[in-house]
């Protein structure tokens, strides 16, 4: 098996240690082995044939929330991201077929709209209901607490095209998204109505499937590679100036699109053009929000909207705008809540516990709302704070905005 | 004896030369001993030479700077022979632009401070009766005064020692450069250990600008316990250079309590700092009376002076800043308002005696109470006599000492036939 | 007793997850920040509690087993390779800030707490802990106190050991003791003055009370630029004559600018010769009028511009490009590596002078950013290891550096430590009975040598002779 880990990329490391504190899961462990630079020497050592992709090894980097907090606190500018991308189909080769089978299943379901919809059918009829949020909080169950986290039924539909109420200041794409299209639909629907009011003619192409983000998680490169095809001819339509995913996730995965499919003549400009919705929200002059939502608000930082894109300040100047919003600090808003895309069902002892360490920041901030930008942490924060009949709503913080501005 | 006696006489005359060694007398004695010998080497060879010699034929020794401090510790067991630094006090280097000094152990304070003042720097070690100390005492001692707070200690400032062992070695450590982490910090070892870890014979410091300007102001107070409180506030209000509270009877507080404190530096700075003081005190119900003092250095060195000039003993008390007016509070009444207290804002009190009673009913009642709190209380300096009445019970040093078997360790493979001062520190036996 | 039983009667003490012997567990343990030596540990012990620290140590006092301390392995001079040491013991999950006391400026942390959380603590109390590494987001106090850690304030502020008002050390018998403490001026030897910078070799930290300093109340940050390093040198001549005493008085020379831009992009002049980032801090009062000398004072040693940070954003940048210095070079050559030297500040021209001829009779490119306040250089040699006589000329030069440092009156190492990286050198710079002194010291904390054996003093095991540079980074 010839290495497709990149040496200068490898080399690049100089062993300083800067990552160490920044990475959730050495933050909980303690362990050198889980932590960035401990994985590094370990993807050298793969690379080196020091040792080989035997379990313990799996172990340590699957444990890799990908999280990305290790590169802003890079000083060599190490491409952490890409190493343990190119590094997880390592793991899968070395895998036994039952588990590498399990995860890719795992992957292909979540991806794939019909075994989606077949799958909501179900559970939709449960989600967000009352009384399983009541069974929730009695019975202290994790599992409960999700499907009550979910939004309820029925969904609304999106419309192809939300139109600006004056002018047109700029064209979007809005990329709905895989779980968050699912679950979360009315936010989808707000991060519309929102960038229309800001100027921006937001148009829903039909069909765009998933981007590809969660297949590479699971090591699956090749899938990943064809979603991100697939995903290029759905959107290849009129131009647009903006590329907006929902979930954070999806944008740090598709701003790399460039990289995934070089010989791809259109993913470069595509990859320049995408976006989060706050962050283009925070750019275009949205009038004053007319209804006040009194609360204290803290906000939860994604790893993939502050890590891979820098995005922070934005979401907390858009919260201010709001009458009647206070923001209080939250203790480490910046490390993951473990949720991390898969990682909540792949590696679900240590997504527990930084869950466990989010929520105890959550309740010591004093917040009556918890602000989180993106689906998966505002899925996995919200059911621990059922669960733990926390007194703090878990909300998107498009969704303040679109109460506030009446939408 | 006679025949030991005369041998190693002419040993010493051999190494110093006879003009350099005489019979002590009444003026070399320490704690109640009189040493057979004063030797007065003229370098540091000369000073290895006699400590070994000291030390190969079973001799006590006891090494003297300017001779001022000689009273501190538990008294030595023996002292055969005086070794007096003061012909080693040269200025040996001192590179302004390096801020940094290399000075003998006869050095006076005063003496240094004068070669440093025309390129506007210091050592800024204050003690009290500071232009007399010599060098070889401060650090010996540990002897420093109000601008701790600020400047810290000599551990803060001595960037590198050489030192005579008892085996005849020089042995250097630490450096000249202000900032060294090669090897071991030997130099802190001999800090405060009173001569018993070798004799120094060169010292190198880190200098500091001496500020543009020095203010200060004498606040008085109603009593210790409030002075405490609000020496905490005018800290955190802004920032001091140094802050004593000095007690009845003493300069500059004859009537009551009163707290002095200075700020240094920048003329602008200092004034903004006496004025934020002069405001806070002005709303505070434990402050009175407020002067204002516009050469701050003066007032320092007085202050520097009280509560350690006593006819029986001074005790010296450690606690934390918080606690210091409490402690202050205990002692006098302790004392039967015998005692002349002063404290510095980092939890470190003095308090003079002219009666050893009133001492040693402060000792036996306080110190298990501040040693229970991580603190300590020890007899700093004291006549021969009052020695006599607190050595060894209760003790010059105190019961509880962090570390004591490993200082008892160090002073055996630093010391090993118990040439220096045998007795006079923590654990000796 | 065999590895597995040992690896059992440990795990009852730190339980299942706290003893490693996996080989991929312990290969990541081979090696520090100091990367061109390394050893695997037989076990790695991550006790949860000082107290199961302690255990452990008496466990392995029992068995006399040697073993070696360490933080978050950001040292840089290789303290944590285990040499004939079996067992290393991980403080990481030492994290707890066990008290605060602001009134009193005091914290007392465990050893695995890293150092900018201490200061975070305090924040909001207007206090920090004035140590600043350039590591500081990484690196443990645990290690800071082993190192006797310093930074770019260490000018002002002093060092680590300035900040430590007592330590509690296990013994490698097993015992522990508690040296120093919350309240200053305790009776007896300043053994915790000792103990930092000691380098592990005395036992294993646990826990440390800390000073705390008031957070200045304000900063002004100025980057004179200067078309010579002469110039520049000069110019903190100048400001240490004037009496004032910067928080911070920091340069960097053309090749740092040419990485510290490439990567930051904070608008540096790529043409100049060396810049100065300095620093005042204080009361508001006065500080205008210190710049405003500082400025006049540069500017008559031939700087070309003067700029002064105008908010905190900008302030930060600055001091971004200065702390990550030394990761952006890693942008400019495939590997580097660095010394850490001291010389007086009046020597700085003629070490910078004597670098530049070292460069120039090894055909190497050398970079220079380093604390010039105080006189602590940071010669950054680029290179390429896959080049072996690159290689050999690097070693050569790295010498020949430290050699000079030490004939100009200067010391091995400012801050990053002897460890084993220097242990060759130390005869350089003291005579056998320096050596010999300190090896008592250290006989009266260990006398069978089982904590860090092998480390700070040399010794027939302890020089490596042959040594292959690979990449390094140094703050």
């Amino acid at each position: 098996m010839n290495s497709p880990l990149d040496d200068t990329q490898l080399g690049s490391c100089v062993h300083c240690g800067l990552c160490l504190d920044a990475c959730p899961t050495y933050l909980e462990t303690g362990n050198e082995a889980a932590s960035p630079r401990g994985r590094i020497h370990l993807m050298r050592a793969l690379a080196d044939r020091r040792l080989s992709a035997y379990a313990p090894v799996r172990n340590h980097l699957d444990s890799c929330l990908g999280c990305r907090a290790c590169e802003a606190a890079c000083p060599s500018g190490v491409p952490y991201g890409a190493l343990i991308e190119a590094t997880r189909p390592l793991l899968e080769a070395a895998r036994p077929a039952p588990a590498r089978f399990t995860r890719r299943t795992l992957g292909r379901l979540l991806s794939s709209r019909t075994p989606r919809e077949l799958g909501w059918a179900v559970v939709g009829r449960a989600a967000g209901r009352g009384f399983v949020d009541r069974l929730a909080r009695r019975t202290g169950s994790l599992a409960l607490a999700r499907l009550a986290a979910l939004d309820p039924g029925p969904r609304p539909r999106l419309p192809d095209v939300f139109e600006p109420p004056g002018e047109v200041r700029g064209s979007a794409i809005l990329l709905t998204g895989c779980v968050s299209d699912t679950a979360f639909r009315a936010t989808t629907r707000y991060a519309g109505r929102l960038l229309a009011l800001g100027g921006i003619r937001v148009t829903v192409p039909n069909h765009q499937g998933c981007c590809g983000a969660l297949a590479l998680h699971l090591g699956d490169d090749r899938a990943a590679e064809h979603h991100l095809a697939a995903l290029l001819s759905a959107t290849a339509g009129p131009h647009a100036d903006w590329i907006v995913p929902m979930a954070a996730g999806c944008s740090a995965h598709l701003r790399h699109a460039g990289r995934h499919l070089p010989d791809n003549a259109s993913a470069e400009s595509f990859a320049r053009r995408v976006i989060d919705p706050l962050a283009l929200l925070a750019q275009l002059s949205l009038p004053a929000p007319r209804h006040s939502v009194v609360a204290r608000v803290a906000v939860h930082d994604p790893c993939h909207l502050v890590h891979a894109q820098g995005v922070a300040a934005e979401v907390r100047r858009l919260l201010s705008t709001i009458p009647g919003v206070t923001l209080v600090p939250l203790s480490e808003s910046e490390v993951c809540c473990g949720s991390a895309g898969t990682y909540n069902l792949t590696e679900g002892a240590l997504a527990r516990r930084l869950l466990a360490r989010k929520l105890s920041h959550v309740a010591a901030s004093g917040a009556t709302i918890i602000a989180a930008p993106n689906p998966g942490c505002l899925l996995q924060i919200r059911s621990g704070a059922i669960r733990d009949d926390l007194p703090v709503e878990v909300v998107h913080p498009l969704e303040l905005l679109g109460r506030a501005h009446g939408i | 004896m006679a025949a030991v006696t005369v041998e190693v006489e002419k040993r010493l005359t051999a190494i110093v030369g006879a003009g350099y060694l005489r019979h002590g007398d009444d003026r070399d004695g320490v704690d109640g001993l009189c040493p057979a010998w004063v030797v007065s080497p003229g370098n540091a060879a000369e000073v290895a030479a006699v400590l070994a010699l000291g030390a190969d034929s079973g001799l006590a020794v006891v090494a003297r700077g300017g001779g001022a401090h000689l009273d501190r510790g538990a008294p030595p067991r023996a002292m055969d022979m005086v070794i007096d630094m003061g012909r080693l006090h040269a200025i040996v280097e001192h590179e302004p632009g390096d801020m940094r000094v290399t000075v003998e152990p006869g050095c006076t304070l005063g003496t240094l401070e004068a070669a440093l003042a025309p390129s506007g720097q210091w050592l800024p070690l204050d003690p009290a009766g500071a232009p007399d100390v010599s060098i070889g005492g401060l650090i010996a001692a540990d002897l420093c005064g109000p601008l701790r707070p600020s400047q810290g200690r000599v551990r803060d400032l001595l960037l590198g020692l050489r030192v005579a062992t008892p085996e005849g070695r020089l042995v250097s450590g630490g450096g000249k450069v202000v900032k060294n982490v090669a090897g071991y910090d030997l130099p802190k070892l001999h800090v405060g250990a009173l001569g018993t870890l070798g004799i120094v014979v060169e010292a190198s410091f880190r200098l500091r600008p001496r500020p543009r300007s020095e203010h200060a102001l004498v606040v008085h107070t109603t009593g210790a316990e409030e002075t405490g409180r609000l020496a905490l506030d005018l800290r955190d209000c802004c920032e001091p250079a140094w802050l004593e509270i000095v007690g009845p009877g003493l300069d500059p507080a004859p009537a009551g309590w009163a707290l002095a404190i200075g700020s240094a530096g920048h003329p602008a700075a200092t004034a903004a700092a006496l004025a934020a003081w002069q405001h806070r005190v002005r709303s505070d119900p434990a402050g009175g009376e407020i002067e204002l003092h516009e050469d701050g250095g003066a007032l320092r060195a007085a202050v520097a002076r009280a509560g350690t000039v006593a006819t029986a003993c001074v005790l010296r008390a450690s606690t934390l800043p918080t606690q210091i007016g409490a402690l202050l509070v205990a002692i006098d009444e302790t004392a039967n308002g015998q005692a002349r207290l002063a404290a510095s804002i980092t939890g470190n009190a003095h308090a003079a005696f002219d009666d050893v009673a009133g001492a040693l009913r402060v000792v036996r009642t306080l110190r298990p109470r501040l040693e229970g709190a991580g603190g300590a209380l020890i007899v700093e300096r004291a006549t021969a006599a009052a020695k006599h009445v607190l050595h060894p019970d209760p003790g010059i040093w105190g019961a509880s000492i962090g570390g004591l078997a490993l200082m008892q360790e160090l002073r055996r493979m630093f010391d090993p036939r118990n040439t220096l001062a045998p007795g006079r520190f923590p654990g000796d036996p | 007793m065999t590895a597995s039983n040992l690896a059992r009667a440990l795990r009852a003490i730190v339980g299942d997850d706290g003893v490693l012997d996996g080989d991929e567990a312990l290969l990541v343990y081979e090696c520090d920040g100091y990367v061109l030596e390394r050893g695997t540990p037989e076990l790695v012990v991550l006790p949860r509690t000082p107290e199961e620290a302690a255990r452990v140590v008496r466990l392995l006092a029992a068995r006399q087993i040697a073993f070696v301390p360490r933080g978050a392995g950001t040292g840089l001079s290789g303290g944590t390779l285990p040499l004939d040491a079996p067992v290393m013991i991980g403080l990481s999950r030492l994290k707890a800030i066990e008290t605060i006391d602001v009134r009193n400026r005091r914290v007392q942390v465990q050893a695995g707490v890293v150092n900018l959380n201490v200061s975070r603590a305090v924040k909001d109390d207007g206090l920090l802990y004035a140590p600043d590494p350039s590591s500081q987001a990484a690196c443990t106090i645990g290690g800071n106190i082993a190192e006797n850690s310093g930074g770019p304030h260490t000018l002002k502020y002093g060092v680590t050991v300035n900040h430590v008002l007592g330590v509690e050390i296990v013994l490698a018998s097993g015992k522990v003791v508690q040296l120093g403490g919350a309240t200053e001026d305790l009776p007896g030897y300043d053994l915790v003055g000792a103990a930092v910078g000691s380098e592990g070799t005395f036992g294993l930290i646990t826990r440390a009370t800390l000073r705390l300093v008031r957070a200045p109340q304000a900063f002004r940050t100025l980057l004179a630029v200067f078309a010579r390093v002469d110039d520049a040198s000069a110019a903190v001549s100048a400001i240490i004559a004037a009496g004032l005493v910067p928080a911070a008085l920091e340069m960097m020379d053309t090749l740092i600018l040419q990485a510290v831009e490439q990567a930051f992009g904070a608008g540096l002049p790529l043409d100049a010769g060396a810049v100065l980032l300095i620093e005042l801090d204080g009361p508001e009062a006065g500080l205008d009028d210190e710049a405003a000398l500082v400025e006049t004072l540069c500017r008559r040693c031939a700087s070309r511009e003067v700029r002064r940070a105008a908010s905190e954003a900008e302030r930060a940048l600055l001091w971004k490009c200065r702390k990550r210095a030394f990761g952006a070079v890693g942008r400019l050559a495939r590997n580097y590596c660095t010394q850490d030297g001291v010389v007086p500040r009046t020597q700085l021209p003629e070490i910078l002078r004597r670098i530049t001829r070292t460069a120039e009779r090894h055909r190497l490119r050398i970079g220079n950013v380093f604390h010039a306040g105080d006189g602590n250089i940071h010669p950054i040699i680029l290179f390429d290891e896959r080049d072996n006589d690159e290689v050999q000329r690097v070693l050569a030069a790295g010498r020949e550096i430290l050699e000079a440092c030490v004939a100009l009156g200067g010391s091995l190492s400012g801050e990053h430590g002897i460890g084993v990286e220097k242990i060759a050198q130390m005869p350089l710079l003291f005579a056998p009975d320096d050596l010999d002194a300190m090896l008592r010291l250290r006989r009266v904390f260990d006398p069978d040598q089982r904590a860090n054996p092998h480390k700070v003093l040399p010794d027939s095991k302890s020089c490596i002779e042959t040594r292959t540079p690979r990449r390094q980074a140094a703050m």
